[in-house]
């Protein structure tokens, strides 16, 4: 089935809500971040969120080189799981296999061309390396990587849906803020002053819907 | 700081650099015990693009963070025998005249892969998670920076070294590969085929004085 058809409005939107995964998910990994861009250029889309991924402590054991490994591929997928997210919200209903191929091998592509596919699959090669016994065979190193691949894409699933209410809430607000020039550039100061509230939203809103969790002493 | 303008290729040219990259990055990963596939050029987004599968597995379990370390140097230096014959390529096109700053052009708009990556986009991964390995960490991202050039100075000599041994018989392999045939428009030759390319080339690189001269006789 084809992906659903998007006008110029919800593609931004789109756009916003995908880098705004890689945003968060890099906060939640104790990556440093930046500010979040959305362009639109030669008719097209295309966002950059401004991420610095390093080791905070030295990588000194296999674990160590592991876990860092981990965090930066769950960055990575981050935007692409947030983009299905939107299209289920947007659309109601949830993509097939070949609409979820289509998102992740070409839909949003940053500022300077990288897709994070790419990166994504030369991170869990070395990962492969360090959990997997060696192969000869390069249909089992496919095989490998497709079920790291897989492993870590559920374990970002479960972190995105601990943030996605704040996620859309955030992308709401940062949809609202001025663009210039066909370019909407949100500083990490506003981005982060922006966050804050998304998550104050979220927090009071669900304490009026569910006033029976509220706890007295 | 601005970066020189490389010149406008033609899809023709593009190809002809795409199947040197990616033969240099082919015999750099044999020498440094990868295994090989095929060359692989065909069209993505509309333009030629490497499809060549290179990814360097590790060729016995990864056990620690020395052995990551070990690992990632060579597949370093692989990608880096990519940009090397790039900047190789880029001063063989008649015409250009390339400035020093036009290597750092040419590293910043190297070869694509079909997820629009280029070797530059994949080494600034690999090169943090060398960093974290092989240095202290440090909260400055300009001394970060500062580790990831240091490391890759370093490695992108050795690989050079690697690749000036076998560069004559590069440029002659990838005159070669250039002629073989295309399938619908995209050039696949397979590994057993390139060893049969690769001994034709080493004999005539053996007869030959230079690598210019070889490929202006074939």
């Amino acid at each position: 089935m084809a992906l659903p058809e998007t006008n110029h409005e919800m593609d931004d939107n789109r756009v916003i809500h995908h880098e705004l995964g890689h945003w968060l998910m890099a906060r939640e990994m104790g990556f440093s971040v930046g500010e979040v861009s959305i362009e639109r250029k030669d008719g097209k889309a295309s966002g950059h969120a401004t991420v610095f991924p390093r080791a905070k402590s030295r990588l000194d054991t296999a674990e160590a080189v592991d876990d860092y490994l981990s965090n930066r591929i769950r960055v990575l997928l981050a935007g692409v799981i947030v983009e299905i997210e939107w299209y289920k919200k947007t659309f109601g209903r949830a993509l097939d296999k070949k609409e979820f191929d289509r998102i992740y091998n070409n839909r949003v592509i940053d500022r300077s061309g990288i897709s994070d596919k790419g990166k994504a699959e030369e991170l869990i090669a070395i990962l492969a390396g360090l959990r997997n016994e060696p192969t000869t065979k390069c249909n089992d190193l496919d095989n490998q990587i497709r079920a790291l691949f897989v492993e870590i894409y559920q374990e970002t699933q479960q972190l995105v849906s601990r943030f996605l209410g704040t996620l859309f809430a955030l992308a709401k607000l940062v949809s609202n803020e001025p663009s210039q020039n066909d370019t909407k550039q949100v500083l990490t100061e506003r981005l982060t002053e922006l966050a804050n509230i998304a998550a104050e939203n979220i927090a009071s809103a669900a304490q009026t819907e569910s006033p029976s969790c509220t706890t007295y002493s | 700081m601005e970066l020189p303008t490389l010149p406008t290729l033609t899809n023709e040219q593009q190809e002809d650099r795409i199947i040197l990259h990616d033969l240099a990055q082919h015999l750099m990963a044999r020498e440094l015990g990868f295994e090989t596939g095929q060359i692989f050029v065909g069209t993505r987004f509309g333009q030629p693009t490497s499809l060549s599968k290179n990814r360097s597995k590790a060729t016995e379990k990864l056990n620690s963070a020395v052995d990551v370390a070990a690992h990632l140097r060579k597949r370093i230096m692989v990608l880096s025998a990519g940009v090397i014959s790039d900047a190789h390529w880029f001063g063989k096109l008649p015409g250009f005249d390339g400035k020093e700053d036009h290597l750092t052009a040419i590293y910043a708009n190297g070869v694509m892969d079909g997820a629009r990556l280029t070797d530059h986009d994949k080494l600034q991964e690999l090169l943090i998670v060398l960093c974290g390995i092989e240095r202290e960490p440090s909260e400055s991202y300009d001394l970060l920076e500062d580790q990831k050039h240091a490391i890759f100075s370093w490695l992108y000599q050795e690989a050079l070294h690697i690749f000036n041994s076998f560069s004559e018989k590069l440029f002659i392999l990838s005159t070669l590969v250039i002629n073989e045939g295309r399938s619908r428009g995209e050039l696949a030759v397979s590994d057993e085929r390139l060893v049969k390319l690769e001994v034709e080339a080493a004999n005539l690189a053996s007869k030959s004085q230079s690598p210019h001269d070889q490929i202006v006789l074939l």
